[in-house]
């Protein structure tokens, strides 16, 4: 694919567009938009400029400019994405939404908020809590990732057994297509047929469709009582096999985070956890919601219940926000504690229909045999939807490492797809899975997706490089 | 074994969020959770209980609500509860609670131990442990890190869970203080309040959950503790909180981007610069410069220096049947401390308050001295400001024994009526002054920061920060007296030495009165063993100039190295976030903030610390914060003066090896880098850990130095608190 460099006519032409303060090129400041989470040295590439507008129109101007001129521009949000969709992989512009941040209108009435994709997601909720709502498309990366990424990603997170993924939740779009004209897609509305679903293409389209610039999403009400369990289980089978017991009684959790034995405690030690982990070979964390505390309590009194009549070990109880925050702390550190002990792993993110979550362990273990490597696993049980990372004994050598990592995760994603499941449930293909996916998705799929992306955007400027290859 | 645990319900803190716009805290959305120095108090209980066998009642004030407290603490494993509400309680201050507290454990019957939070984080003044073991007349051991019971095994459990008081117990608990783990003895009864160090508290189980959802738990209210409704609440409060502020904690400071070599140097540059002024005159170089000062100072004999002094002798009888002996002026008094032999600066600091106040009222300035000391101090505190000092010099008074101070000053104060008391606010201050103000039945401020006389009513405006330092109360005690107060160390200079002073010493000697003070000393149950200073990994932060403090940034325990390194190059303190305190990286006696330590040094470097407002608590009266930081929002560069948005790993180490270079380039001598004293006191006689060469105390010697050195900056500086904002005014009391 042959782009052209950022040159200084086009830089001018961003300053006149979005303001000279608005366009960075002091590489110390770049540097930040060349990786996302992902490994900076296995995925990371230098953007040749940034640019950070603060409206629709020098959006539209910035595509417009790229799209002639045929330089890659990369849509941006925090950049806490896990498949490397946020990296410029063939330099170019990045496009950060980062000053677009505005509420446009809260509608009490129809309960849906209009607002600038640049927002911090955990921002939306403290916007609308006073107001007893609440806006349920909310990953795990609370503290910063945005509102753009997560529509992007069609982010799941730790609420999705009960309120679902990010896509329920987004009503209408207004969008910047890849050649620079603004279209609003969907509306307030509970149903529209009125043509192609457009709205739900573009969520979960990695910024490769176009840019995102504000959406109508549906708030609900705010679930105000909460109440926590933290279970303990002698093995993984236990522990999962609790799941459909859970659910099969009508009961409903926010969540059912899963957490083997070693994740546990790789995160226990990082934060000086004292829980009597030691004895467990697996853990659950459970949380129920509702509007009144006492039968949120009642009715998570009930799961520990069915999880003590499961063989569980001991079942903790958390029911306000600082023992909550203690439990999920073991939850949420669970990826930085594994980075601090085993810089080097790959994070995945299977996911299978949740009755086959309990044959995935065992391949996991049979894998980590298999190929001589430790796959901590943890993530969302009641989806299916698994984090097993696979981690590199600092001991062994890097040409080694890389060599197993790819035959392992070939093993993985083979054994996942036996199981009627896909190699990714809410991080994304990005950079990171590309090639995996060509060998895992039917061509006629692939195909399907190409042409849909030549259509939209002609001359591939907009985050080339991302989910799949493609040529002129 | 029957062990009361106090406990009280707060806002969680920890979600506290400041209105940037109008600086008002964010109310809405706050949950109301057990404060978290409680429950160190109940998982010690607990343990207690596993190993020994006791029986658990807990006891908390406030509106019906706080109920959840309790039923958590039920499921926890605690096995009664009560909850004291009533309309009446409402707007009690310190005294107040602790007087519905002690009334209710009175009206309970008999009890071995109370265990109780060393302080809440919503009013924070510490004061309500304290003044309850006050109103009991049992000893109050404050800021305990273990308890022990002597000579107990697990196997000999006591009086299994029925309320009679076991015979008497010893237990044996640690105190962290200022200058190390003071080890006691204490027989029960008698109350302890922890630090988090002491336990880390279980969850509750689903097993405990259930117990504590069908428990019944009783509601008491005035009636039922035969306590008249007037003399609680707030009617019944000596203090009064007659205005709220919030204070403007962003300071604007410069920012600078290192993300690159270039920015790097000059970020290092600027913190040079900034911590110069400290270190010595003209940057860093100085810092060898101040070694060499110190060392060519000439030291002036104490017969040149001495302020003269007129000196009588009277007994606390005689004091009790004569009555006030000054003029009609009225006394100020501040209650000095002492550290191993010599005054210890926060009591000169405490001077130089005192002395602006006792101006403004045409008082009579007094200083304290308890234990046995010397004239050389007591001339000391005279050129310091006092108009005379009053030695009590028992030497049953030498340890810091809080019955045995509070009944010496209780008798001396009902001698001679002082209309003011300060301590400071150390721990022997925040443990002292409550059991004295409530044997006084008087009220306190905690920890105040700004003191003033009121035009007109003369009374002492007491200004103090709350809730984690996000609101700003002005408190007065208008009827009662004495008034008095705690005050903020490091929040002022001590005044310089004025020699040509005049003044007198009152030695209050050992007659029959203070015999019976000593004579109930050796009936008494608490027994200072040792002083552990040397303990592996202490710090003394609350008297360090410079504190390097390190967070969840650093990503191992192995990474603090990198501020040790920087601590040790600056001659300065190592601090800690609460969160690299709990994962275990560094232990307790570092931790800075809301649960940790208050401190208020020249210059506060910090790294990998996003800056919680628990944390910001603690800092809130540091001269310069320098913080370093990736994350450029994270909410520590809002108040800091230097912000560095830069990867700590990179730059720390530079910074340290060019401060060791800079440092061992010139002079070759062996001293470590001292920051600069403040100018004008003695290092012989005043202790503060990072001073120059300890001179040994000696009580007449002439060895003993009062150091002339001055410099130009003798001047007395103004807390840094009066860039608070005046937002609103409504006066406010909670439960
Ligand atoms: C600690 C941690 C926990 C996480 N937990 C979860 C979780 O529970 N569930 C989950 O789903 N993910 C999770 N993630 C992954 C990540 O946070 C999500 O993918 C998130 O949605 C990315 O948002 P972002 O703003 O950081 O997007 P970025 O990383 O900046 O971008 C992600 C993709 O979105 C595109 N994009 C961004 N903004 C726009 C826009 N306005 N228009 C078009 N395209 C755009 C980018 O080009 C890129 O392809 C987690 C990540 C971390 C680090
Ligand atoms: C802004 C502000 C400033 C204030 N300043 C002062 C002041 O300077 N002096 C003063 O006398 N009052 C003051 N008050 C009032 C004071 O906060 C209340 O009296 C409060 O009930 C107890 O004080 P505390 O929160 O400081 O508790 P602390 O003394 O810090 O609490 C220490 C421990 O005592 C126990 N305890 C405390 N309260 C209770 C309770 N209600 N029930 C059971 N156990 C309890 C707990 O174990 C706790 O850990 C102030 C109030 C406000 C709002």
């Amino acid at each position: 694919m042959k782009y052209n460099p950022v040159s200084k006519d086009i830089i001018s032409e961003l300053i006149n567009i979005a303001g000279e303060r608005n366009v960075l090129l002091d590489p110390a400041q770049l540097e930040i938009f060349s990786h996302d989470e992902t490994s900076k040295e296995e995925y990371g590439h230098m953007p040749e400029v940034v640019v950070t507008p603060r409206s629709t129109s020098a959006v539209a101007e910035i595509v417009k400019l790229a799209n002639r001129t045929s330089v890659p521009i990369t849509p941006r949000g925090a950049g806490s994405g896990l498949s490397g969709g946020a990296i410029p992989i063939f330099g170019g512009i990045v496009l950060s939404l980062e000053k677009m941040n505005q509420v446009r209108e809260i509608d009490y009435d129809n309960l849906t908020m209009t607002v600038e994709t640049g927002i911090v997601t955990n921002e939306i909720n403290n916007l609308v809590k006073e107001k007893g709502l609440f806006y349920a498309g909310y990953p795990m990366s609370l503290e910063t990732c945005m509102l753009g990424g997560n529509i992007a990603e069609n982010a799941g997170g730790g609420k999705a057994i009960k309120y679902g993924v990010t896509s329920r939740y987004i009503l209408g779009l207004e969008f910047v297509t890849p050649t620079g004209e603004v279209v609003w897609l969907g509306g307030k509305l509970a149903k529209d047929v009125t043509g192609y679903d457009l709205v739900h293409l573009i969520v979960g389209s990695e910024g490769t469709l176009g840019i995102v610039t504000a959406a109508i999403i549906r708030l609900i009400g705010l679930p105000a009582a909460k109440s926590d369990l933290l279970v303990l289980y002698r093995s993984p089978q236990e522990a999962i096999s609790s799941v459909p017991v859970i659910l099969s009684k009508g009961l409903i959790p926010t969540s059912i985070e899963f957490m083997d034995r070693r994740s546990v405690e790789t995160s226990c030690a990082y934060l000086n956890e004292n829980l009597p982990y030691a004895q467990c070979g697996a853990m659950l964390l459970i949380e129920m919601d509702g509007r009144d505390q006492s039968i949120v309590e009642s009715e998570a009194e009930a799961v520990g219940d069915l999880c003590m009549e499961q063989g569980a070990i001991e079942v903790y109880v958390a029911d306000n926000r600082t023992t909550q925050e203690r439990l999920w702390a073991i939850r949420r550190n669970i990826a930085e504690a594994l980075k601090v002990y085993c810089p080097v792993q790959s994070l995945e993110d299977i996911v299978v229909p949740p009755a086959a979550i309990s044959a995935v362990m065992p391949e996991l273990e049979r894998i980590s045999s298999q190929f001589g490597i430790e796959i901590p696993c943890y993530g969302h049980a009641g989806d299916g939807n698994l984090h097993a990372t696979l981690v590199k004994d600092p001991q062994m050598p890097m040409e080694q490492w890389q060599r197993i990592e790819q035959q392992a995760l070939l093993a993985l994603y083979e054994s996942i797809t036996a199981l009627g499941g896909k190699i990714s449930g809410e991080h994304g293909i990005g950079l990171k899975r590309k090639d995996f996916m060509k060998r895992f998705m039917s061509p006629v799929e692939l195909n399907l997706i190409k042409a849909i992306k030549r259509a939209w955007d002609p001359n591939l400027i907009m985050n080339p490089g991302k989910i799949f290859d493609i040529e002129y | 074994m029957h062990i009361i645990v106090l406990i009280k319900q707060v806002p969680e803190t920890d979600k506290v969020k400041m209105d940037p716009e109008t600086g008002t805290m964010v109310r809405s959305g706050l949950e109301s959770i057990i404060n978290p120095l409680d429950l160190y108090a109940i998982e010690e209980a607990l343990m207690l209980k596993e190993h020994f066998g006791a029986h658990i009642t807990v006891i908390s004030m406030g509106p019906l609500d706080a109920e959840r407290a309790l039923r958590e603490s039920l499921a926890m494993g605690c096995d009664k509860a009560i909850l004291l509400t009533d309309k009446a309680f409402a707007g009690s201050d310190t005294w107040a609670t602790s007087r519905v507290l002690a009334e209710t454990i009175k009206h309970i019957g008999t009890f071995d131990l109370i265990l109780a939070g060393e302080r809440a984080t919503d009013g924070d003044t510490g004061q309500v442990g304290p003044a309850v073991a006050s109103w009991l007349g049992i000893p109050a051991l404050t800021y305990v890190s273990s308890l022990e019971i002597e000579s107990r095994t697990k196997d000999s459990r006591i009086a299994e869970s029925d309320h009679n008081r076991t015979s008497s117990l010893t237990f044996l608990v640690r105190r962290l203080t200022e200058e190390g783990y003071q080890k006691v003895r204490v027989q029960s009864p008698c109350l302890i309040t922890v630090v988090k160090e002491i336990a880390s508290p279980r969850l509750p189980t689903l097993r405990g959950k259930k117990f504590s959802r069908s428990a019944e738990i009783s509601h008491w209210g005035a009636k039922e503790i035969n306590l008249d409704p007037a003399s609680v609440g707030l009617a019944g409060s000596p203090t009064r909180v007659v205005k709220i502020f919030y204070p403007k904690v962003a300071r604007g400071g410069e920012r600078i981007l290192a993300l690159d070599e270039a920015a790097i140097d000059k970020a290092i540059d600027r913190i040079l610069s900034t911590i110069g002024p400290i270190m010595g005159d003209g940057g860093c170089s100085g810092i060898h410069k101040v070694a060499n000062i110190e060392k060519s100072e000439t030291k002036v004999s104490l017969a040149k220096s001495q302020p003269a002094m007129q000196e009588s002798m009277i007994s606390l009888s005689e004091q009790l049947s004569s009555g006030p002996i000054v003029d009609d002026k009225p006394e100020f008094w501040i209650i000095t401390e002492r550290r191993k032999g010599g005054i210890d600066l926060v009591s000169l600091e405490l001077l130089a308050r005192a002395r602006h106040l006792a101006d403004s009222r045409g008082a009579t300035l007094v200083a304290i001295v308890l234990g046995p000391s010397s004239k050389d101090e007591a001339a000391m505190l005279i050129a310091h400001g006092a108009d005379s000092v009053i030695l009590v010099e028992s030497p049953s008074l030498e340890d810091f024994i809080c019955e045995l101070w509070a009944e010496a000053l209780f008798e001396l104060a009902c001698a001679r009526k002082p209309e003011v008391i300060l301590g400071a606010a150390t721990t022997t201050g925040r443990t002292l002054m409550p059991y004295l103000a409530a044997k006084l039945g008087t009220g306190l401020t905690a920890d105040c920061t700004e003191l003033s006389i009121e035009e007109g009513s003369g009374l002492l405006l007491q200004t103090r920060p709350a809730i984690g330092g996000n609101i700003m109360a002005t408190i007065k005690t208008a009827h009662h007296r004495p008034q008095m107060a705690t005050v903020r160390p490091h929040s002022m200079q001590p005044l310089p030495p004025d020699f040509g002073r005049r003044g007198s010493i009152i030695h209050v000697i050992d007659d029959s009165s203070l015999g019976k003070i000593i004579s109930d000393s050796l009936a008494l149950s608490v027994q200072v063993l040792a002083l552990e200073s040397n303990v592996k990994d202490f710090e003394n932060l609350e008297s360090a100039q410079i504190v390097v403090s390190g967070g969840r940034g650093l990503k191992k325990a192995d990474n603090f190295k990198l501020i040790r390194e920087l601590a040790s190059s600056l001659g300065g303190a190592v601090g800690a976030s609460r969160e690299s305190v709990d994962r275990g990286w560094i232990s307790y006696p570092h931790q800075v903030g809301l649960s940790g330590k208050t401190i208020s040094p020249e210059i506060y470097i910090c790294a990998g610390i996003s800056g919680a407002v628990q944390h910001l608590a603690g800092i809130r009266t540091a001269k310069k914060i320098i913080s370093i930081n990736t994350d450029p929002d994270a909410p520590i560069h809002a108040v800091a003066d230097l912000a560095i948005i830069g990867d700590l790993f990179e730059i720390l180490p530079r910074l340290t090896a060019q401060l060791k270079s800079i440092y061992s380039s010139s002079s070759g001598s062996e001293s470590k880098p001292e920051p600069r004293l403040d100018p004008g006191f003695s290092p012989g006689s005043v202790l503060r850990p990072g001073s120059v060469s300890s001179l040994g105390h000696g009580s007449s010697s002439p060895s003993s130095s009062l150091s002339p050195c001055q410099t130009k900056d003798t001047k007395l500086q103004e807390p840094d608190l009066p860039r608070s904002e005046i937002l609103s005014t409504e006066a406010q009391h909670e439960i």
